[in-house]
C-alpha cells in the first residue's frame, strides 16, 4: 500500500538506527557509549527546535527551556529526594510550561522582534540560573546529581543500559513526531506557517496550534536536559547559555528544518564537525576556538545560502523514493445536507475606512443552487465586500448573514456552518502534496488530538479526511495530480487545488474570487462545467471574477459594484448592456 | 524609428507566467495607450520594461539598444521612467524632496526640472513642505508623476494615473500628460478608462489575458467591438444587435 | 543622593556607549531589512585594530584583507565580462575600500603609530570587513526572509568572532585613554574618557541627522529605508545603498569600541555584550528610529547600573527580561513593517 510506505521507511531507517544504537551500547568502548547518549539527547532538544521551526516560530534561546528541565528535574531529585522518574516528568512539564507561557508571549510579536524577545530570553535564563545561587548552586555549579532509575535502567555504572534508552526514547520522539506532521495537526502547522489567514477560513485555531507546538518544544527540550542532569551527574550553566542555544540553531539548519530526521542528521553533522576539530585541527594549529566558531559561522552562512533545506533536503533529492504517494479512497462522501437558511443575505451594508466610504448601503442575495457574479472596475469595492462576506472584516453599517450567521470576527466559525473560499492569489502549502493540501480542507470536519497524531491513533479520521480529500480531486479533475507537489503545478491547476480545498470542507456556500485568473480557455470551460455540476447538488456559489466572459458563461445573476455602491444588478444580458455599466468599464467619452 | 521595443517577451510572478511571447513598440514622440481588463497583464508589461521584474525570455530594447541585462536604475539613467500604479511615494518624505529623490541619477538642471514640474502642478509648489502621507490621493498622484519627470525622461509609462480620483483631478492630470505628449515626450500609458486613454493618445494596444488581441490607432480602436468585448467580455454578435 | 547621581550618571556613559553600536543597528536595519546580530563585532575590529595600529602592527592582515578585495573584485569584473555587462560595475566598493585600507596603513607606519592615524586605520579596517560580509551574505539574501537573515547574521557573528580571537588572541589588550583624568560634574566625577564617549555619540547622532536630512545621498538612504521599490522606481541603486550603509555603521561601531576600549580593556568578546546591549536599547525604538534607539540605549544603561547597584547578580536577568514587556507594548503601539 502506498499510504504505507511512507511508515514504512520511516520505519525502517528507525529500526536499523535502533539496532546499531544498541549494538553501539553493548559493545562499543565506553567512550561511545557516552557520544551515544549525548548525541540521543542532543537529538532529543534539536528535534523540540526543528519542530518550532517548521510552524514558522523561531526560538534563539532554546538551550533555556532544556536549562530549565535539567534544572528542575536535579533540584526535585537531589534536593526532594523524588523518585527519578518523577523528577523527570515534572521537569518536562515545568519546561513545556515555561515555552508555553514565553511563547503565549512572543507569538504576538510581529517580524523582527520574536528573534530579539528569545535571543532575550536565551540570556536572561541562564543568568537567572546562576543568580539563584542558593538553589541552583551558581556558578560554581550543581554536582550529585542522583541515578536515573527505572525497572532494570539505570545511568549509573557505564551507563549502557541508559543509553540505549535514551536512543530509543530519541527515535520513538523521531517516529512521533514525523507521524504528527502527516496527520491533521501536522498540516494545521504547515498552514499556518504558509498562510496563516488561510488556516484561519479552514478553522484552524492558530492560537491551539502554535500553543500546542510551544507545549511540544518545551516538553522535548526538557527532556533532553533531565536525561542530561542524570547522565552528566553534575550540572552549570554553560550548555544552557545564549551560545548553547545558537549551536542548537547551527544543528537545525544544517539538518534542515523540513522534516524531524534532519535534527538527528544536525546533531550528526554538529558532532563529526566538532570531532574533526578537536581531533585534527586543535592537535595541528592549536586554535580550537577560533577555529570552531569560525568553522561553524561559515558553515551556517553557506548552508542557508546555498542549501536552505540542509542535509535532509540533499538526501531527499538523491533519494526520490522519500516522497510518498498515497492511495485512492475507497468510497465516496455524500454531498451535504442544503440548509434552509438562505445562504447569502447582505442587507444595506456599508465599510468606511476613516472618512473612505469603500462600501456604501449594498445589497447582495445569493440563493440556494444559485451561481452569482460580483464584478466591478478597479476600486469599485469587490474585496472588501468579499472581506465581508468571509467574516475577514464587519460592516460599519447593515447587515451581513451568511448561512443564518451574522458577521463577527471569529474567523474559525464560517467554515463550520458550511461556508468555503479560495484566494485571488492562490495559497497552497509548497511543500505538500496535492492530495495534502486539499485533504487541510476537510480540517474542520474532524477532532483530534496531539497524543493521538502522534502515536498513529487517529487512523480512523485521517482516513475520513482523505476519503474527502480523494473526493474533491475526483470532482475537480485533480486525481492524476494528487501526489504532485504544488510548486510543480500550472496557475490553472493551482486555482482548481484552491476550489477542490475549499470542497473537501464540505461546504453548501462557495465563494471563489478571481478563479478563472491564469486559466487557459480549454480550463475555464472545465471550470465552468464543474461549477454549473456542483450547483446541481444544491450547492450556491458566489463568483468574484474580472472576466466577464467566464462570468456570463457560469451565472444566473450579476451584481455589478462601482464607487463603492451597487451599480447595476440582474441577468447577464441586462448587465451588459446598461449604459451605466459601460460607462464605468469603459469610462467617461469626454473628459 | 522606434524607441522603446519589446521582442517576445515572457515574464510573471515566481514560476507562472503572465505573460508570454508579446512583441510590442513604440515610435519616439508617440502616445500609446494599453487597453485592458484587469488582469490582462498591463501592469506586469511595464514592471518587465522598467527592470523591476526579472524576465523567463524575451529582449527590451530602448533606443536602439538591448536593455534586458540592465538593472533598473540603469535604466532610468538612460531615460525610460515608470509612474506605478500604487504609486510608491515616500509617505513620511516632503513633497519637495520626494521630487528632488526623482533627479537622484541627473542632479544637473534639478532646479530648472524642479520649478518645470512646479508649473505643470501648481498645487505642489504650495504644498512642497508638507509630508505626501498628508495629501490628497490626486495630489499624491501628481507626486508620482512629478517624481518622475524630474529624472528628464525621453520615455513615460503611466500605470492606472486616474485610479481612485475625482473626474476633475482626472481632466487636470490628463490635460499635463496631453502637454507632455504634445512636446514630444514618449508616453505609454496603461488605463482601464479606455475613452480617457484613447483621447490621449495616437494609437492603442488591446490586452486580453497576457496577449495584445488587437492594435489600431485611436481613432480605429475607440469603435472596435473587440475593446468592449475584452472589457465587457460580451460575444460581439450580442452586442451589435443591442447596441442602439 | 550622590548614590544616586554617580549611578544616573554612570549609567548614561554606559549608554552613550551602547548609543553608538546602537545608531548603526538602526541604519543597517532601516536600509537593508538586516537584523544584524553581529553588528558588536565591528566595535571589537575597532577596539583590536586600533591597539594594532598604535603598535605599527597588521602589516599580513591589511595586505590579506586588501587581496580579499582584489580578488572579489576580480570575480565581479569577471562575471561582468561574461555577461556583458559593465566593465567595472559593482567592483568599486572592492576597489575603493582596498585603496582606503593600503592608504590609512601606509598612514599609520609613516606617523609611526599617531594615535588619530591608528584610530582611522581601525575604522576603515571595520568598514573593509564590512564591504566583504555585504558581498558574501547580504547581497545572495536579497530576498530572504527577515528570519533567515537573523539567522544568518548569528553565522555572521560567529565567524567574526572567532576570526577575532584568531587574530588578536584571546588576552585582552589595555588601551590608554584619549587624556588621563576627568572633570566633577556636581557630586560625581567623571572621566574623559566618558565625556569623549558621550560627546562621540551625540556626534554620531548629528552627523546622522544631517546626513540623511541635508545631503543627497543620505535623502536616498532614507528613501530606500522608507520605500524600497519606491527607490527602485526613482533610480535610487538599492544595493549600492545597502552597500553604504553596512559601511557606514562599521565605522560608527568601530569608532565606539575604540572609545570605549580604554574603559573595559579590548579583547576578541567585548562586542558581544556591546551589541547585544545596543540591540535591546535599539530594539525599544522598533529599530527604526534613532532618537527612539537613544532613549533605548540610555534607559538599559540607566538600569543597568541601578540594578548593579541594588542586586547585582540580577543586573542582567533584569535588563533582558524587561526587553519583553518593551517589545509588547512596541509591537502593539508600532508594529514592525512586514517588508
Amino acid at each position: 500500500m502506498a499510504r504505507l510506505s511512507l511508515k514504512t521507511t520511516n520505519r525502517s531507517a528507525a529500526l536499523f538506527l535502533a539496532i546499531f544504537g544498541v549494538a553501539v551500547a553493548v559493545f562499543a568502548p565506553s567512550y561511545q557509549v557516552g557520544l551515544l547518549t549525548i548525541v540521543g539527547i542532543d537529538t532529543i532538544v534539536t528535534l523540540g527546535l526543528t519542530m518550532l521551526l517548521i510552524s514558522g516560530q523561531i526560538s534563539l534561546g532554546h538551550a533555556s527551556y532544556m536549562g530549565i528541565g535539567a534544572y528542575c528535574t536535579a533540584i526535585l531529585a537531589r534536593d526532594l529526594a523524588m523518585t527519578p522518574v518523577l523528577a523527570l516528568v515534572f521537569g518536562v512539564a515545568v519546561a513545556s510550561l515555561a515555552c508555553v507561557v514565553i511563547g503565549s508571549l512572543t507569538m504576538r510579536l510581529k517580524g523582527i522582534f520574536v528573534p530579539l524577545a528569545t535571543l532575550s530570553i536565551g540570556i536572561a535564563v541562564p543568568t537567572a540560573i546562576v543568580a539563584l545561587d542558593w538553589l541552583t548552586g551558581g556558578a560554581s555549579g550543581f554536582p550529585n546529581v542522583p541515578e536515573f532509575n527505572l525497572g532494570p535502567i539505570s545511568s549509573g555504572g557505564e551507563g549502557r543500559d541508559f543509553a540505549a534508552f535514551v536512543w530509543i526514547v530519541m527515535l520513538l520522539l523521531l517516529l512521533g513526531c514525523a507521524t504528527l506532521l502527516n496527520s491533521r495537526f501536522g498540516r494545521a502547522v504547515s498552514a499556518d506557517a504558509a498562510h496563516h489567514d488561510m488556516a484561519l477560513v479552514f478553522g484552524s485555531s492558530i492560537e491551539y496550534t502554535r500553543l500546542t507546538t510551544f507545549a511540544l518544544s518545551g516538553a522535548l527540550a526538557g527532556l533532553g536536559g533531565a536525561l542530561y542532569a542524570f547522565q552528566l551527574n553534575f550540572l552549570s550553566v554553560s550548555p544552557f547559555s545564549l551560545a548553547a542555544g545558537i549551536h542548537l540553531l547551527i544543528a537545525v539548519v544544517l539538518g534542515g528544518i523540513v522534516h524531524p530526521f534532519g535534527a538527528f542528521l544536525g546533531v550528526i553533522a554538529v558532532t563529526l564537525i566538532e570531532a574533526f576539530l578537536q581531533n585534527v585541527v586543535a592537535r595541528s594549529m592549536g586554535l580550537s576556538g577560533a577555529a570552531e566558531m569560525m568553522i561553524f559561522g561559515v558553515v551556517l552562512v553557506a548552508v542557508l545560502i546555498k542549501y536552505p533545506g540542509g542535509i535532509w533536503s540533499v538526501i531527499a533529492r538523491i533519494w526520490p523514493e522519500f516522497t510518498f504517494p498515497r492511495s485512492p479512497a475507497t468510497q465516496a462522501t455524500p454531498a451535504p445536507a442544503v440548509p434552509e437558511v438562505q445562504p447569502v443575505h447582505v442587507e444595506k451594508a456599508a465599510k468606511h475606512f476613516g472618512g473612505l466610504k469603500a462600501l456604501d448601503g449594498v445589497s447582495l442575495h445569493i440563493g440556494k443552487g444559485e451561481i452569482i457574479g460580483l464584478i466591478g472596475p478597479n476600486g469599485a469595492g469587490k474585496s472588501t465586500l468579499f472581506d465581508l462576506l468571509c467574516g475577514l472584516t464587519i460592516p460599519t453599517e447593515g447587515s451581513v448573514a451568511i448561512l443564518g450567521q451574522t458577521a463577527s470576527k471569529n474567523l474559525t466559525r464560517l467554515v463550520r456552518f458550511g461556508a468555503a473560499r479560495t484566494f485571488q492569489h492562490v495559497k497552497l502549502i509548497d511543500h505538500l502534496t496535492v492530495l495534502e493540501n486539499v485533504a487541510f480542507g476537510a480540517h474542520v470536519t474532524e477532532k483530534t488530538d496531539l497524543f493521538r497524531s502522534m502515536t498513529g491513533l487517529d487512523r480512523a479520521a485521517e482516513t475520513r479526511i482523505f476519503d474527502r480529500a480523494w473526493d474533491a480531486l475526483r470532482k475537480t479533475g485533480l486525481e492524476e495530480l494528487a501526489n504532485a507537489k504544488t510548486s510543480t503545478l500550472s496557475m490553472g491547476q493551482a486555482r482548481l487545488v484552491e476550489i477542490a480545498r475549499a470542497l473537501a470542507s464540505n461546504p453548501t456556500l462557495l465563494m471563489l474570487d478571481e478563479p478563472a485568473a491564469g486559466l487557459r480557455s480549454g480550463e475555464k470551460r472545465l471550470l465552468a462545467d464543474l461549477l454549473h455540476e456542483l450547483r446541481g447538488q444544491g450547492m450556491s456559489i458566489l463568483l468574484v471574477e474580472h472576466d466577464l466572459e467566464f462570468v456570463v458563461s457560469c451565472v444566473s445573476r450579476i451584481y455589478v459594484l462601482n464607487r463603492g455602491t451597487l451599480l447595476s444588478s440582474g441577468t447577464p444580458q441586462e448587465v451588459q448592456n446598461d449604459p451605466a455599466v459601460i460607462e464605468a468599464y469603459l469610462g467617461m467619452s469626454n473628459a | 524609428m522606434p524607441d522603446l521595443k519589446i521582442e517576445n517577451l515572457s515574464v510573471g510572478y515566481g514560476k507562472h507566467p503572465v505573460l508570454s511571447d508579446l512583441s510590442m513598440g513604440l515610435d519616439a514622440g508617440e502616445a500609446v495607450a494599453l487597453l485592458g481588463a484587469n488582469g490582462a497583464g498591463k501592469t506586469t508589461l511595464l514592471k518587465a520594461a522598467q527592470g523591476i521584474l526579472p524576465l523567463f525570455g524575451g529582449r527590451v530594447i530602448f533606443d536602439g539598444e538591448d536593455i534586458t541585462a540592465l538593472s533598473s536604475d540603469r535604466r532610468v539613467a538612460r531615460g525610460m521612467v515608470l509612474v506605478p500604479e500604487n504609486r510608491e511615494l515616500f509617505p513620511t518624505l516632503d513633497v519637495r524632496t520626494n521630487l528632488e529623490l526623482g533627479s537622484y541619477l541627473k542632479p544637473m538642471g534639478r532646479h530648472t526640472r524642479l520649478d518645470w514640474v512646479y508649473s505643470l502642478f501648481p498645487i505642489l509648489a504650495e504644498r512642497s513642505r508638507q509630508q505626501v502621507k498628508t495629501l490628497s490621493g490626486g495630489e499624491q498622484q501628481m507626486v508620482a508623476i512629478g517624481r518622475a519627470l524630474m529624472s528628464s525622461p525621453r520615455l513615460l509609462m503611466l500605470d492606472e494615473p486616474s485610479i481612485g480620483l475625482a473626474p476633475k483631478i482626472i481632466r487636470e492630470i490628463f490635460d499635463v500628460i496631453g502637454k507632455l505628449r504634445d512636446e514630444g515626450m514618449t508616453i505609454l500609458l496603461v488605463e482601464q478608462n479606455a475613452r480617457l486613454a484613447l483621447g490621449a493618445s495616437q494609437r492603442g494596444y488591446v490586452m486580453e489575458i497576457g496577449h495584445l488581441v488587437v492594435e489600431g490607432t485611436a481613432r480605429q480602436l475607440e469603435s472596435d467591438e473587440r475593446l468592449k468585448k475584452a472589457y465587457l467580455g460580451m460575444n460581439t454578435k450580442t452586442a451589435d444587435e443591442n447596441s442602439p | 543622593m550622590d548614590v544616586f547621581w554617580f549611578l544616573l550618571i554612570d549609567g548614561i556613559a554606559w549608554g552613550a556607549a551602547y548609543g553608538i553600536v546602537a545608531l548603526s543597528i538602526v541604519l543597517v536595519h532601516t536600509v537593508t531589512r538586516v537584523v544584524n546580530i553581529a553588528q558588536g563585532e565591528y566595535a571589537t575590529l575597532g577596539a583590536l585594530g586600533f591597539y594594532m595600529a598604535l603598535n605599527v602592527g597588521g602589516q599580513v592582515l591589511t595586505m590579506a584583507v586588501c587581496g580579499a578585495h582584489l580578488a572579489l573584485a576580480a570575480l565581479t569584473i569577471g562575471g561582468n565580462v561574461l555577461k556583458k555587462r559593465r566593465f567595472l560595475l559593482a567592483a568599486e566598493w572592492n576597489l575603493g575600500t582596498a585603496l582606503c585600507l593600503a592608504l590609512a596603513w601606509v598612514l599609520v607606519a609613516a606617523t609611526g603609530g599617531n594615535y588619530w592615524a591608528a584610530a582611522l586605520y581601525a575604522m576603515v579596517l571595520a568598514a573593509a570587513f564590512a564591504v566583504i560580509i555585504f558581498r558574501l551574505t547580504v547581497r545572495p539574501l536579497m530576498n530572504a526572509s527577515p528570519l533567515v537573515l537573523v539567522v544568518c547574521s548569528i553565522g555572521v557573528f560567529l565567524t567574526m568572532s572567532g576570526l577575532s580571537l584568531a587574530l588578536f588572541g584571546a588576552e585582552p589588550r589595555p588601551i590608554a585613554p584619549v587624556s588621563n583624568g576627568g572633570v566633577m560634574m556636581g557630586p560625581v566625577f567623571v572621566q574623559y574618557q566618558s565625556l569623549l564617549i558621550a560627546l562621540s555619540s551625540i556626534g554620531v547622532m548629528a552627523a546622522l541627522y544631517v546626513f540623511s536630512e541635508r545631503t543627497m545621498t543620505g535623502r536616498a538612504l532614507r528613501a530606500s529605508a522608507v520605500n524600497r521599490d519606491g527607490a527602485e522606481i526613482c533610480g535610487i541603486p538599492v544595493l549600492w545603498a545597502g552597500n553604504l550603509s553596512f559601511v557606514l555603521a562599521a565605522v560608527f561601531s568601530a569608532l565606539g569600541g575604540l572609545l570605549l576600549a580604554p574603559m573595559i580593556t579590548a579583547s576578541y568578546d567585548m562586542g558581544l555584550t556591546l551589541g547585544l546591549k545596543a540591540f535591546v536599547g535599539a530594539a525599544m525604538g522598533g529599530l527604526a528610529e534613532y532618537p527612539a534607539a537613544v532613549i533605548g540605549v540610555l534607559l538599559v544603561g540607566t538600569i543597568e547600573s541601578f540594578s548593579a547597584f541594588s542586586a547585582s547578580s540580577f543586573r542582567d536577568v533584569i535588563v533582558y527580561t524587561l526587553i519583553i514587556p518593551i517589545l509588547i507594548w512596541r509591537n502593539a503601539v508600532k508594529p514592525p513593517e512586514d517588508h
